[in-house]
């Protein structure tokens, strides 16, 4: 990362076109104190730390750097020197998640678990055991099998479809992700190992998510261990058995936020294309695609300006369509209820909906 | 020990910081005549454009010299005598002579004019390497209305050509040769990049020689084409290519030829003489010229620390080139013209795209491309490591092919 990170401040030729793109907030950051201070050895100034743990490692930055710099990597790598330097500071958003918390911190996964266990009776089995059967697909949410209306739905249209699955949840499947973001690389490697063992016990066909960060967990996991299988996003994975969904039209039209990992990163923003045209016209925004914007959920400078950021974004959609549909379900937990002036939905709720209409009708 | 070091660009001023890092003692003194010290000189073009302001141009942080402890002198070098390690600088009007221990030549080139123009001064004729030339040719296009005529169909070329189109001015790019942006420039790849011009409203002109010149006043006013057509304009910009300063190198008897002659280490023939950046060639590789940035600070790094007594050595390959034309990138990496014998070339056209990769002996060791989802980085790594990809390197060109995998191989 090092070499690489100084290599990108080589071929940097100050155009601050990475900068004007860049989404989050940052106060008076030239390009000159911001190559300083990603150098190794150099201090970083206030107003850097600031926008650093702004942000999002969303990527916006990279497709329009004209000398194929990675501002985002060039970013992270400041994380994770401040980091290095102080260790502790940051931690939110892994306060609770990691694969093996020990003391206090393990104490309070495990009574978040119970709770969460006693709260959801019907998902406590999938919250942290790991499953050994084998069978061809692995549903792998991770820890937001906290987020019991998401995984009901799944779980219904994976039923529905019929392919026997596991599921492999929990805080103590963290996808490491989270770690990776604030630059902790070292846990963030951690956990990928660890979630590798987890995943190999059942010995998948294909391992599917909802998740922008888990997928690319996943995809950095297959690389590095050579892995077998496939990794689908579970609207990919229905499209798969698209035939068996009732050809019904559920909305005049909808737009589609992109995620910058599944989308951006990956260039995989098909799949939500097409789902969204199986039910429905689609319409797009002006920022998608390559454009797209953060949902700022990653921001970890508890940014005041997220909210109203995100507002804006659903302006834009509003521009364009009653409805905006999200294909990862980090975007889709910040952006909903935002706003009463428009539906945002989770791109399988199509899905759904066309299942209960269809059930409805016989 | 005393450091002094010929040109404040980005070679130098990488080879100040190479030696302060590596020794926290000796002194230091950059000499450079433009004044404005280290700026983001590709990033004029932002500047021009009016997409970023003065202060951002500045490559170093405000305090950087104090802070390092570097003298900064404003001054031209005007001679140098490498037996008695003197040169001589011309400060305020005024010659002082000073001495050096080591001394590195980084000031760079001088842009060529083309030689129909003479040495007239005409009011509408510009070149683009400066700051300087930039506010001129932006105060100039305040009042511009009538054509803007680009010379020089080479990289700054091409993308001054695309800038002037993206501020509305009429455009017209004339090359001598059958050549777009680089020598040896893959003839489809020409074809589309032709194309994407003449979409945007920009008209090219190639294998076109201008045979005479008319004048106004001061002022160029047309120029005769050897086809016999005239061509009328409002200003004109030569981008004709960068001649490296080679007026020190030969008084002081240093070996030259197309640019000073340095080895890897980027030691001139001379003892205690380093050069690096714009100014140099390397004799020794296919890739003989590299007059572009990322190299050029490289290349200063390496003298700077060799000049404090490590042996470092400069790589000038894979060699790489990446831009975007009116939203279009384009890139060219390594040997994508001419990597010798034995080797392959796939390629895969789209209407308005084409990516094309050149294989040696299972390596790939080149890459021209238009359109896609490129990440120059990982392609470099793959050249640069000789690494093979499961599934070959073909996928390359799938639109989908995902190239972020590379980085975790
Ligand atoms: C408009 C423009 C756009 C460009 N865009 C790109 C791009 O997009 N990508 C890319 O890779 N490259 C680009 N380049 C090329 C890149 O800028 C050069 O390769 C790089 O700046 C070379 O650095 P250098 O330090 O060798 O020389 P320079 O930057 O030329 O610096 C030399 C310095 O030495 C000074 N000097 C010269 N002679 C003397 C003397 N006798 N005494 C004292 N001082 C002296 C000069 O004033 C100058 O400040 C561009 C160049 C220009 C002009
Ligand atoms: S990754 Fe996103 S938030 Fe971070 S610097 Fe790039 S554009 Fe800005
Ligand atoms: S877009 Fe690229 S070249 Fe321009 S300032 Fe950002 S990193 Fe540097």
């Amino acid at each position: 990362m090092r070499k690489w990170v100084s290599h990108d401040i080589d071929l940097c030729i100050g155009c601050n076109r990475c900068m004007e793109a860049c989404p989050v907030t940052k106060k008076h950051i030239t390009i000159a104190d911001l190559n300083m201070a990603t150098e190794p050895e150099t201090e970083v100034p206030q107003n850097i730390i600031d926008f650093s743990f702004n942000c999002v490692q969303c990527g916006r930055c990279v497709p329009v750097c004209p000398a194929g710099a990675r501002r985002d990597y060039m970013v992270l790598f400041i994380k994770y020197k401040l980091r290095a330097q102080k260790p502790g500071k940051y931690d939110k958003y892994i306060q609770i998640k990691d694969q093996d918390k020990r003391g206090f911190e393990l104490m309070k996964q495990k009574l978040y678990t119970t709770y969460m266990k006693l709260k959801h009776r019907d998902l406590r089995q999938y919250m942290g055991s790991v499953p050994s059967e084998n069978k061809e697909i692995l549903f792998y949410p991770g820890c937001y099998i906290n987020s019991p209306e998401v995984i009901r739905r799944t779980m219904k249209l994976l039923n529905f479809v019929g392919t026997p699955y596991n599921i492999l949840g929990g805080l103590n499947t963290c996808c490491g992700i989270p770690h990776l973001l604030i630059g902790e690389f070292e846990l963030a490697e951690k956990n990928m190992d660890l979630l590798h063992a987890k995943i190999n016990r059942s010995t998948p066909k294909i391992v599917i998510t909802g998740c922008a960060e888990c997928f690319e967990a996943l995809v950095r996991i297959k690389a590095k261990h050579k892995t077998e299988y496939d990794i689908l996003t579970v609207t990919e994975f229905l499209l798969t058995h698209r035939d068996k969904f009732p050809k019904v039209r559920l909305r005049p039209n909808i737009t589609l936020h992109d995620s910058c990992r599944i989308t951006r990163r990956y260039n995989r923003g098909e799949a939500p294309r097409k789902a969204i045209e199986m039910f429905s016209k689609l319409v797009e925004m002006e920022n998608s695609r390559e454009k797209t914007l953060c949902c700022y959920y990653w921001n970890m400078g508890h940014d005041g300006a997220n909210d109203k950021n995100r507002k804006k974004r659903l302006n834009e959609a509003r521009g364009k369509s009653k409805t905006l549909a999200c294909d990862c379900i980090t975007c889709y937990e910040k952006y909903v209820g935002l706003d009463d002036g428009i539906e945002v939905i989770d791109i399988l709720e199509l899905f759904e909906e066309a299942l209960d209409k269809e059930g409805g009708a016989r | 020990m005393k450091y002094m070091i010929i040109g404040g660009g980005c070679a130098g001023i990488e080879a100040a910081r190479e030696i302060r890092r590596r020794d926290s003692e000796v002194k230091i003194i950059i000499i450079d005549d433009s004044g404005d010290s280290f700026i983001f000189r590709p990033a004029l073009k932002e500047y021009l454009m009016g997409a970023i302001r003065k202060e951002e141009l500045r490559g170093l942080p405000a305090g950087f010299f104090i802070d390092k402890r570097i003298e900064f002198l404003k001054g031209t070098v005007t001679s140098l005598d490498a037996d008695k390690t003197l040169i001589t600088v011309k400060e305020n009007g005024k010659d002082t002579v000073k001495n050096y221990d080591k001394l590195l030549l980084a000031h760079g080139g001088r842009p060529n004019l083309p030689p129909y123009l003479g040495d007239r001064d005409l009011k509408n004729v510009f070149q683009f390497k400066s700051l300087g030339d930039a506010e001129s040719i932006k105060s100039h296009l305040k009042t511009s209305k009538g054509r803007c005529m680009v010379i020089g169909g080479g990289v700054l070329g091409v993308e001054t050509a695309e800038l002037l189109s993206r501020m509305d001015h009429n455009v017209t790019l004339l090359s001598r040769s059958e050549n777009l942006v680089f020598r040896g420039i893959p003839k489809r790849l020409r074809q589309r990049v032709r194309n994407l011009f003449e979409k945007n409203g920009v008209a090219i002109l190639m294998c076109k020689m201008v045979t005479d010149i008319e004048i106004s006043g001061d002022r160029l006013t047309g120029l005769v084409l050897d086809d016999g057509n005239l061509l009328e304009m409002d200003m004109l910009i030569a981008c004709t290519g960068i001649s490296p300063n080679l007026n020190l190198a030969a008084e002081a008897g240093l070996e030259i030829s197309k640019g000073i002659h340095v080895d890897r280490t980027m030691r001139t023939s001379r003892e205690n003489v380093f050069a690096a950046g714009d100014c140099v060639v390397l004799d020794w590789s296919s890739r003989k010229i590299l007059r572009l940035w990322e190299p050029s600070r490289r290349m200063g790094r390496i003298a700077g620390a060799n000049m404090t007594g490590a042996n470092e050595v400069f790589d000038p390959y894979p060699s790489f080139y990446h831009t975007y034309l009116f939203d279009v990138p384009l890139g060219f990496f390594g040997d994508f013209d001419t990597p010798g014998e034995d080797y392959d070339r796939v390629t895969r056209k789209t209407d308005d795209g084409y990516r094309e990769l050149v294989i040696k002996n299972n390596r790939l060791v080149g890459a021209s491309f238009m359109g896609g989802r490129p990440s120059p980085p990982p392609f470099l790594h793959l050249m640069k490591s000789g690494k093979k990809i499961r599934g070959g390197f073909r996928q390359l060109l799938d639109d989908d092919f995902d190239i972020e995998r590379l980085w975790y191989q």
